[in-house]
């Protein structure tokens, strides 16, 4: 019998399938435009280990995270810092997180809007085609946190079917001599870009965020678990399918590889060019994750400034957004700050942040229990 | 009989119990009460109780604080309750409404002619007659409106007897208590002591007999309004199962339900709704199943339409559903009473009403996919169907869209035969392309509006004529390519595959505007408006249940969503609706043990014994 149970499914409450999901859009999406060539440039024939070694370094500090997130439930990191280190430290880190997350946006959005308007829009004007992208942007972040979850699950879902069919259909075009030498350029350069490139891990700092409407607070280490693992293995097999089918030097000078992949794939006569419709799912996943990000940044907003709801912050962030992305002047500049300035020193976020916490955390456990013993 | 209760009788006339139940439904205005007879669920919309009973429960509080007098609260202005049929009338009206019958006939009778502004209104019937009594011959009169009784039933059980009858031999004084216990053979009567139960019998349909002398009145049942009788369902018809569809008729219509399911725990809960209109309709439910939070939820809705008319079910629907600004259903309508009574069984609510559709709560975006055909045949060809439908429901969104996309923007991804067939059929036509399928669209639609327009017999004619003669000449003129024809088609064809007619006419709109979008931005600008579609989509509620539930979010469920599972797995009941009972029948084991078989004997071995 189900007497009592709540009738209407509370709003603001996701589910941590729905968590994963947002987890996983806003993490992978990321993974199916110029990644792979960075990648491969800094591991070479090694390049797919790169994804799947930081990912389990990562997972050190996302444990940390997800450790404090369970010791307080029902907060989100900016509150959990507020809590245990007063609000100038919080709006400190809550302004620290809104700059890495809008930097994701506007360079993350610039690189899809190039990308798009030089493969298959040639005609169209860059701004009209941000504006359209930004207005549908502004649509779903403006939607409840149950909804983007919702969809996140679905584009999520979708999305890594999409990579492991073209993973899977391009396999009459692997050459597996192309990931030797094992080690890529050595042992040591190797470890270095695996610390560094913990970095593509970054967005687990929305986890922080998304923690605080789990409708189980407790599950939220099912959600980073899967989300992590999903996670790695997306990147690990989109770098190893691009390392498979192109040779180094050929992979290095291809932008977009992995949509490359999905252009060499012949399906016989009647499918003639199947990245359009792998243009069609990565476009829709890419708008998501804009919408995600702009989300959060809202929420981190709302949060800092103690406000209900994210809603009035989203028509801002979409308009500094819009703006930011034309301030970038090219595609080799947005690839610059998005993987070599904000990713790696945003990774201090990651790597900093959530132990600190930790540590104030077990440090007010053990003044509560030395007050309660004192009384 | 308690001490001194004989004096109530004197004071209140009233049917004895086996008439009334004594149970009391709630009065329709400040002062009236009704008695409910059994078997007739007459629910009056509520009454702000609380109001006379705040500033008294204040004033006992008060004492019992012992924080002195009580601050005198004057009751505020007693609105009557919107749902009632008096909604819309005067503050002088509704206190003569309110107040109770007097003992002269004559001015009881006037009193209910000027509320019916009478004689001009000319339906309002009064046939006044005399009674034969041991206390002398008292005049009475029957009040009724013209066309929603059945006179047979007044001259029959109410005219005849009381007119041929002399009580002076019985030595019986005529009075509404012995009429209601002697006189009247009629199965649903009850008593009433108020102008505004009075009037308020009389526009539902019933005849009220007043006698002069007495404060009282006798309300009977005698309504019958003209319907169609039951007919197959033209929106919904199936190749098998049953072929009835609701009507007109809200006792016909729950009668119909009732069929299928033959359980005391079926509860058909009436009420009225619009302040003038006070148009009936029933809360259809199993006890026991659903779940208590969701009837609360639609009869809170439902009682709060501040309306004139609430109309009829479809039109109700705009009123109570979550999303009113939204284009897409939330809300399941049906016109067969096999699809509400498996929709109950399962926990949902319907609400049904005088008219042919009912409305089905909460809804999910699978369930619009369904079809009543999908339960009477075997579960495989009804998945295949449903794939159909689905693809169906893509095709009308996309179809067009796509080749607009295509053709304009993304040359690369047609196969190169195809890509110059296009080419040279579309070499002499002067329109870009989705200037072309815009206005081929617009030629659908209107052969499709149209074809609802012309008289039944040449409407079909006209629409296929004018659908193949259009194309050809089209094509003939070179406006349109022949291709064109083709995937015009395909959209159409899949409108009209769609089960759920609110969805079809949603697919019809958002077509045009994916044409629109594909024109300007081609795929990338379909995956944008294939975002926003979505996210409406999962946005949506249907009375708090998310329109994509039971799958995100993800609840416990039967195989029946996309695809249609083994009948044998169907154990349990949508978790989304949170029903009482989770499962709809217990593991169901086919047959391991064989049945008992002859052996040896006269008979052959696999006869059955």
């Amino acid at each position: 019998m189900n007497e009592g149970t709540r009738f209407r499914i509370d709003d603001g409450r996701i589910d941590w399938v729905e968590a994963a999901g947002l987890v996983v859009t806003f993490e992978i999406t990321k993974a199916f435009l110029v990644f792979p060539e960075k990648i491969a440039k800094e591991g070479l024939t090694a390049a797919w280990t790169i994804p799947l070694v930081s990912g389990l370094l990562a997972s050190l500090f996302i444990w940390v995270l997800v450790v404090v997130s369970k010791a307080h439930p029902g907060m989100n990191l900016i509150q959990i810092t507020n809590y245990l280190a007063g609000p100038t430290v919080g709006f400190i880190a809550g302004v620290a997180l809104y700059l890495y997350l809008m930097i994701i946006i506007v360079t993350g959005f610039r690189e899809v809007a190039d990308v798009l308007i030089t493969v298959y829009m040639p005609l169209t004007p860059l701004g009209f085609f941000l504006a359209s992208a930004y207005a549908v942007v502004f649509y779903v972040a403006f939607q409840n946190t149950e909804t983007l979850a919702r969809i996140s699950v679905l584009t999520s879902t979708v999305v890594v079917g999409m990579a492991i069919i073209l993973a899977a259909l391009s396999i009459g075009r692997y050459n597996t001599d192309l990931v030797f030498p094992p080690l890529g350029p050595g042992l040591i350069p190797l470890f270095k870009k695996y610390g560094v490139r913990q970095s593509i891990y970054g967005e687990f700092l929305s986890l922080g965020m998304i923690a605080a409407y789990l409708r189980e607070p407790r599950q939220v280490g099912k959600v980073a678990a899967v989300s992590l693992g999903i996670s790695i293995f997306t990147f690990t097999l989109v770098v190893l399918t691009c390392q498979m089918v192109f040779p180094i030097p050929s992979l290095l000078r291809v932008s977009a590889p992995f949509l490359r992949v999905a252009r060499v794939i012949k399906l016989g006569r009647f499918f003639q060019r199947l990245d359009s419709l792998f243009v069609f799912v990565w476009l829709g996943v890419s708008l998501l994750q804009a919408a995600v990000a702009i989300y959060l940044a809202s929420l981190v907003l709302a949060t800092v400034f103690h406000l209900q709801s994210h809603k009035p912050f989203v028509v801002l962030n979409v308009v500094a957004a819009y703006f930011g992305s034309w301030a970038i002047p090219n595609l080799a500049a947005a690839l610059t700050i998005a993987f070599d300035l904000a990713r790696p020193y945003g990774l201090l976020l990651l790597d900093i942040w959530p132990p600190t916490l930790l540590v104030l955390t077990l440090h007010k456990k053990k003044q509560l229990r030395e007050g309660a013993g004192g009384a | 009989m308690p001490l001194f209760g004989f004096l109530r009788g004197i004071f209140r006339p009233k049917c004895p119990a086996e008439f009334s139940s004594g149970n009391r439904g709630r009065p329709g205005l400040p002062g009236a009460r009704e008695d409910v007879v059994p078997g007739e669920q007459v629910e009056r919309p509520p009454f702000p109780l609380g109001e006379i009973v705040k500033p008294a429960s204040r004033f006992y509080r008060s004492l019992r604080k012992g924080t002195g007098r009580a601050r005198h609260v004057e009751p505020r202005n007693l609105e009557p309750p919107h749902l009632s049929p008096f909604g819309g009338m005067t503050p002088q009206e509704r206190e003569v409404l309110a107040s109770n019958l007097t003992k002269s006939l004559d001015e009881n009778l006037k009193i209910v002619m000027d509320i019916f502004h009478a004689p001009r209104n000319a339906d309002l019937i009064v046939r006044k007659f005399d009674i034969r009594a041991k206390n002398g011959t008292k005049e009475a009169a029957l009040v009724f409106i013209s066309g929603l009784v059945e006179e047979t039933t007044i001259r029959r059980d109410l005219l005849g007897p009381l007119m041929k009858i002399n009580l002076t031999k019985h030595k019986v004084n005529v009075s509404i208590e012995e009429a209601c216990r002697r006189l009247v053979p009629e199965l649903q009567v009850k008593t009433g002591r108020t102008f505004s139960e009075v009037v308020g019998a009389a526009v539902e349909g019933k005849t009220v007999l007043l006698i002069d002398g007495d404060t009282g009145a006798l309300i009977v049942e005698t309504r019958s309004v003209e319907h169609r009788s039951v007919e197959e369902s033209p929106n919904e018809a199936v190749i098998r199962g049953p072929h009835a569809g609701f009507v007109e008729n809200i006792r016909t219509n729950v009668s119909l339900v009732r069929q299928h399911i033959a359980t005391p725990q079926l509860v058909s809960e009436y009420m009225y709704v619009g302040a003038r209109a006070h148009d009936p309709i029933a809360l259809v439910y199993i006890e026991g199943i659903v779940n208590p939070k969701l009837v609360e939820e639609v009869r809170r809705r439902i009682l709060n339409v501040r309306a004139d008319s609430a109309g009829t079910i479809p039109q109700l629907v705009h009123l109570i559903e979550d999303h009113p600004n939204n284009p897409f259903p939330t809300i399941q309508l049906t016109e067969r009473p096999d699809k509400v009574a498996s929709m109950i069984l399962e926990g949902h609510v319907a609400v049904i009403g005088n008219s042919p559709a009912a409305m089905v709560l909460p809804s999910t975006l699978w369930g619009l996919m369904h079809s009543s055909e999908d339960h009477y045949i075997h579960f495989i060809p009804a998945s295949f169907l449903r794939f159909i439908r689905w693809g169906a429901l893509f095709a009308t969104f996309y179809a067009s869209a796509f080749y607009v996309a295509v053709v304009t923007y993304h040359p690369e991804m047609i196969p190169t035969q195809l890509l110059f067939a296009i080419a040279s059929s579309r070499e002499p036509i002067p329109f870009p392309t989705g200037i072309e399928v815009f206005f081929m669209e617009i030629a659908l639609e209107l052969i499709r509006e149209a074809g609802i327009r012309i008289p039944t017999i040449i409407g079909p004619t006209i629409g296929i004529v004018g659908a193949v003669i259009l194309g050809q000449a089209a094509v003939a003129a070179n406006i349109v390519s022949p291709i064109l024809v083709v995937v015009i088609a395909i959209s159409g064809l899949g409108s009209f595959a769609i089960p759920n007619y609110d969805l079809v006419l949603v697919a019809r709109i958002l077509k045009f505007i994916m044409i629109l979008v594909a024109a300007v931005l081609g795929i990338p600008g379909l995956t944008m408006a294939t975002v926003v579609l979505v996210t409406n989509l999962f946005s949506l509620r249907s009375f708090g249940v998310p329109l994509t539930a039971p799958v995100l979010p993800w609840s416990r469920h039967n195989p029946d969503i996309l695809i249609h599972g083994p009948w044998y797995s169907v154990e349990t009941r949508p978790q989304n609706l949170r029903p009482l009972d989770a499962k709809s029948r217990t593991r169901l084991h086919r047959l391991k043990t064989p049945v008992k078989v002859r052996s040896g004997g006269h008979g052959r071995d696999g006869d059955l014994t």
